[in-house]
């Protein structure tokens, strides 16, 4: 299993950067530009699930 | 704990908060003995509160993004139930919708993906399904046109009510915007053959759209639009721009 730098906080804030620009230029028509930033903002999302899952394993007792 | 710290030689200790729940006292030393024995202690961890944010993020959805997908499903119920279509509602509900999406899926993706993940889908899973339950049938009634219909249907005695006032000459208006019924009405009319004609607010893109009551056949087409018939004295007015 791949272990995700940075925290949840820091790939929220790409979600919350990419999203919005990225429904700026679909409404805009900016042609291939809108999936490419709608793809960051999921592949950000996904980062910063897949670490909090590892920030609540690492906190379990043994 | 610092004799237990000194029992790892120096080395890191795991980066949780530990306790020591049984420790033994050193072996006795023959006197003159330099060193010591192994220090006997059983170390637990104990579990460190998670930070709000994580909670949310592995936890199921919770009270912003349900409500958050409430909101975006009655803006488009409304956007599609209305005639011609309500352009702006319909745009924020799918902004919105959309939003809703990029940010549900990788949680719910990512919790069934991982063998500590699911445990919290079989235990939330109402949560869990809430979001694209509604999301399939806000499109299923929008696809069908059940939304139309139903909201026509609760609305058509007070629509028929006010139609019958307008038609005998009572309340009419221009840019007076009103609820009859589930409809925002802004301006209505009188038919030449007796019947009433109003614009629901906010329709269309050009065009306006609305409702025409004619009890007594088909409105004329060419004053002011076309109709298209729903049911009984109903007609879908769109008023050209």
């Amino acid at each position: 299993m791949v272990t995700v730098r940075g925290k949840p906080e820091f790939w929220l804030g790409i979600v919350g950067a990419s999203l919005p620009v990225g429904v700026l230029l679909g409404i805009f028509g900016a042609g291939v530009f809108w999936p490419v930033a709608v793809l960051v903002a999921v592949v950000a999302m996904t980062l910063a699930v897949v670490r909090a899952y590892q920030d609540a394993a690492r906190s379990r007792p043994d | 704990m610092r004799e237990v710290a000194d029992a790892f030689g120096g080395r890191t200790l795991p980066p949780v908060p530990i306790r020591v729940v049984a420790a033994g006292r050193r072996p006795r030393m023959p006197s003159g003995a330099f060193g010591g024995g192994a220090l006997v202690c059983r170390v637990v961890t104990e579990p460190v509160p998670l930070s709000p944010l994580t909670r949310v993020l592995i936890g199921p959805p919770g009270w912003v993004l349900l409500p958050v997908v409430g909101v975006a499903a009655v803006a488009l119920l409304h956007a599609v139930s209305v005639p011609g279509g309500d352009l702006i509602w319909g745009f924020f509900g799918s902004v919105v919708a959309f939003c809703a999406v990029v940010v549900w899926a990788p949680r719910f993706v990512v919790a069934l993906l991982r063998s500590d993940g699911r445990p919290g889908l079989r235990r939330h899973w109402v949560r869990w399904a809430a979001a694209p339950v509604m999301g399939v049938a806000v499109v299923a009634s929008a696809y069908s046109g059940l939304a139309g219909d139903v909201r026509f249907a609760l609305s058509e005695s007070g629509l028929e009510a006010y139609a019958r006032e307008v038609a005998a000459g009572g309340e009419t208006g221009w840019d007076e915007r009103s609820w009859v019924g589930l409809y925002p009405l802004e301006r209505a009319e009188p038919l030449e053959n007796g019947g009433a004609r109003f614009v629901v607010s906010d329709t269309g893109f050009l065009n306006r759209y609305g409702f025409a009551w004619s009890p007594k056949g088909p409105p004329e087409e060419g004053t002011g639009g076309g109709y298209e018939h729903i049911r009984g004295p109903w007609y879908v007015w769109e008023e050209e721009w």
